[in-house]
């Protein structure tokens, strides 16, 4: 590990500052890699190539197709039809929501999913006399574990399937089935713990009332709205456009990041949108800070201090499969409940890659551990996760304070509750297939 | 109904009567009314008490909504002989009684925009504030059925509760001009007529209008500019203008190192004395109000 002191500490550092937000993500990690630039510890050719740029791809086209759809209105459209499947009952806001918000996030990015359910439903719950913040909590924590289903859903998955080589078909095949069962399990969490905000409102005449005033106002505004048809059908074909060829990966032979750039720019030419505009909503920060981390990491990796965790902290617990597995999964949730969990995925990336090579563990049991962990674990604080703070942001604006310890009561239980379901669900592919 | 459940609806009347209006208001709750009922589960013997809570709280709302009052008023009374009756009885009765009111004021609209119709001029430039479905239907019909070529200043205020005016003008190609509503006294000269709509009419003469509306009124007044109200008769409150719960507001603001305590207020008292035509279903009503 020669040469590994510098690049260690500046990475520390680098983390210190995401973590405790002391300085922008991104220029935090960009200014690490100019210091390992300056004092020469990398060259400029080396710190490009260390960069993943199927990933920056994937999600830079993503953005800009979510940013396409949004202006289409059929996120919109899609939750005033959800508000009036409620009809004002509190279970059924908690389950429907639920279910969109967690396809939603399993296609789209979580904050986008959230920064439109989360206001809807706290119109519609505040107006019912509930207390909102059960519901957006819900909502946050259902929009991480939906993400989980999919390569697109969540930046951990998209790092772990570019940089493993995971196809698109894969995720939801080894996914789909802890996610469907954490989320019924949170639903069912929720509505065993707090049966006092799930009693309908059919026998209550003035309750029923304000339902019925805030399905006009939404109704209203609806038809407010101007809707572009031609537009939204254009948005909503390129989206099962790139959906379907996501899906036929393995025949095209078309990795997700060029797809999701093909059809960004299939959309902004077929829909004449004002591209500079529709560029300004890509989170360029986002996509800076992917690439400082990729770098830092890189380093790490050349200079042998990845290898080393590997082997004298993962790979000190031997290897049995179990064990391994289990462990994963239970780091990368405690770890990513506290600190963001995209530098942790890139992090534990190679790590997994050393213990998969040193002891083989069938069908990519080991990344899906890592996902699992990442994606779930993220529901464990309030800061765990971007869905989290925006959701938390939102119901602050509209006048609903949710503490960090608020947000802990509900999350940490939910969170032990996924990992476990998770735990059982591996266990059970290990012992099938070994 | 507790006091935070009764906070949320006024909130919610509030919020619809910005962007609605309050004849359009009326009908939206009515609505609400009717459909609630559609889906209520309760006995025989809890259906009145819900129908007096609900009308309770309708009754005394911030502001009152004087429309939906008087006619939740006539609700109560209408229902009252079917109390005896069996529960889908008094249900169906209490539907038709409601469908019955959502005509009336739906009738009593249409003759309002009928009678407004007459006060729309070719030439004419017309300043528009907040918004009124009464006042938009006149504009819409006046441009579109009887032909008459005017123009429209919209004296903007935030953008939800202008947006539905100016889509309506847009739809329709009403030439206007939109400015802030704090800059009116660069276009007032152009101005040949306020047009406005009112929430209630007090006996003790005043109308209670949108926040901002007195403003406006004045300079009007002060400027010679015919201001006409538009209201239908519903509108008509018996309880004078102090009664009328006009929600204040007290928050805390924190900005740029200053703190102060602001005070807001839903809607304006705009003096009747300011107002130069009012016009009601029955026409020009001005000399006939009893005060």
């Amino acid at each position: 590990m020669e040469g590994a002191l510098l690049p260690v500490i500046i990475f520390l550092v680098v983390y210190a500052a995401i973590t405790f937000e002391l300085v922008n993500k991104a220029v935090a990690a960009l200014l690490g890699v100019m210091i390992l630039l300056i004092v020469h510890v990398i060259d400029e050719r080396t710190a490009v190539r260390f960069i993943d740029f199927e990933t920056i791809l994937l999600l830079m086209g993503m953005m800009a197709i979510v940013a396409v759809l949004r202006k289409s209105g059929f996120f919109t459209i899609l939750s005033v039809w959800i508000a009036e499947k409620t009809q004002g009952s509190p279970l059924k806001i908690l389950v429907l929501f639920s279910i969109v918000t967690a396809t939603m996030s399993a296609f789209l990015d979580n904050v986008t999913t959230v920064l439109i359910i989360v206001p809807i439903v706290i119109e519609l719950t505040a107006g019912m006399g509930l207390d909102p913040k059960l519901f957006v909590i819900s909502q946050a924590v259902v929009s991480n574990l939906g993400g989980t289903a999919t390569l697109i859903g969540d930046p951990p998955n998209i790092i772990i399937g570019s940089k493993v080589g995971l196809t698109f078909n894969q995720f939801p095949l080894y996914l789909a089935a802890p996610v469907i069962l954490s989320v019924a399990a949170m639903i069912l969490y929720f509505w065993l713990t707090r049966r006092e905000q799930f009693k309908p409102i059919d026998t209550n005449l003035a309750k029923l009332f304000s339902v019925q005033l805030i399905l006009q106002k939404i109704r209203f505004e609806f038809v407010s709205m101007h809707v572009d048809r031609v537009f939204l059908a254009k948005a909503l074909g390129c989206l099962a456009l790139a959906i379907s060829l996501f899906v036929t990966q393995t025949i095209t032979k078309l990795t997700p990041g060029v797809v999701a750039m093909l059809v960004a720019m299939i959309l902004f030419v077929i829909t004449r949108v004002d591209v500079e505009q529709m560029l300004g909503e890509i989170e360029w920060s986002t996509l800076l800070f992917f690439a400082g981390l990729f770098i830092l990491v890189g380093v790490l990796e050349e200079k042998g201090v990845i290898e080393w965790l590997a082997r004298n902290v993962f790979l000190r617990i031997g290897d049995n499969p179990y064990a391994m597995v289990l462990v994963v999964l239970w780091v990368s949730g405690l770890v990513s409940g506290f600190l963001d969990n995209i530098p942790f995925t890139i992090t534990m990336i190679p790590i997994v890659k050393v213990m998969q090579s040193t002891t083989p563990i069938p069908h990519d049991l080991l990344w899906w551990a890592l996902s699992l962990g990442a994606c779930f674990g993220g529901n464990l604080t309030m800061i765990g996760a971007s869905a989290n703070i925006v959701s938390v942001g939102m119901a602050r604006k509209l006048g609903y304070e949710i503490t960090f310890l608020e947000f802990f009561r509900s999350s940490v239980v939910i969170t032990l509750i996924t990992l476990t379901i998770s735990s059982a669900y591996l266990v059970l592919m290990l012992w099938f297939f070994l | 109904m507790n006091e935070k459940d009764r906070e949320n609806l006024y909130k919610l009347f509030r919020d619809q009567a910005d962007v609605l209006g309050s004849s359009r208001l009326t009908v939206v709750a009515l609505q609400s009314f009717v459909a609630s009922v559609k889906v209520l589960r309760c006995s025989r013997e809890e259906i009145m008490p819900l129908f007096k809570e609900l009308a309770d709280a309708i009754k005394n709302s911030q502001p009152h909504i004087v429309p939906l009052i008087h006619l939740i008023e006539e609700f109560e009374a209408e229902i009252e002989p079917f109390t005896e009756q069996g529960l889908e009885a008094i249900r169906t009765e209490a539907l038709r009684i409601l469908e019955a009111k959502i005509a009336k004021i739906e009738e009593s609209k249409r003759r309002v925009v009928e009678q407004g119709l007459r006060q729309v001029e070719s030439g004419d430039v017309i300043l528009v504030h907040a918004v009124s479905t009464v006042v938009l239907k006149i504009l819409v019909r006046a441009h579109e059925e009887l032909g008459r070529r005017f123009e429209v200043i919209v004296l903007e205020q935030d953008f939800n509760k202008t947006r539905q005016l100016l889509q309506a003008l847009d739809r329709v190609s009403i030439p206007h001009e939109v400015i802030p509503e704090y800059t009116l006294s660069h276009a007032i000269r152009r101005a040949t007529k306020l047009f406005l709509g009112a929430t209630a009419v007090t006996p003790d003469g005043h109308i209670v209008t949108p926040a901002g509306t007195a403003n406006i009124v004045s300079l009007c007044h002060v400027e010679k500019i015919p201001v006409y109200l538009f209201v239908s008769t519903l509108k008509f409150s018996h309880k004078p203008s102090e009664a009328q719960q006009i929600h204040r507001k007290e928050e805390h603001r924190s900005r740029e190192g200053l703190c102060y305590d602001l005070t807001t207020y839903s809607h304006c008292l705009v003096p009747i004395a300011l107002i130069d035509h009012v016009i009601t279903e029955d026409g020009e009503a001005k000399h006939s109000l009893p005060f």
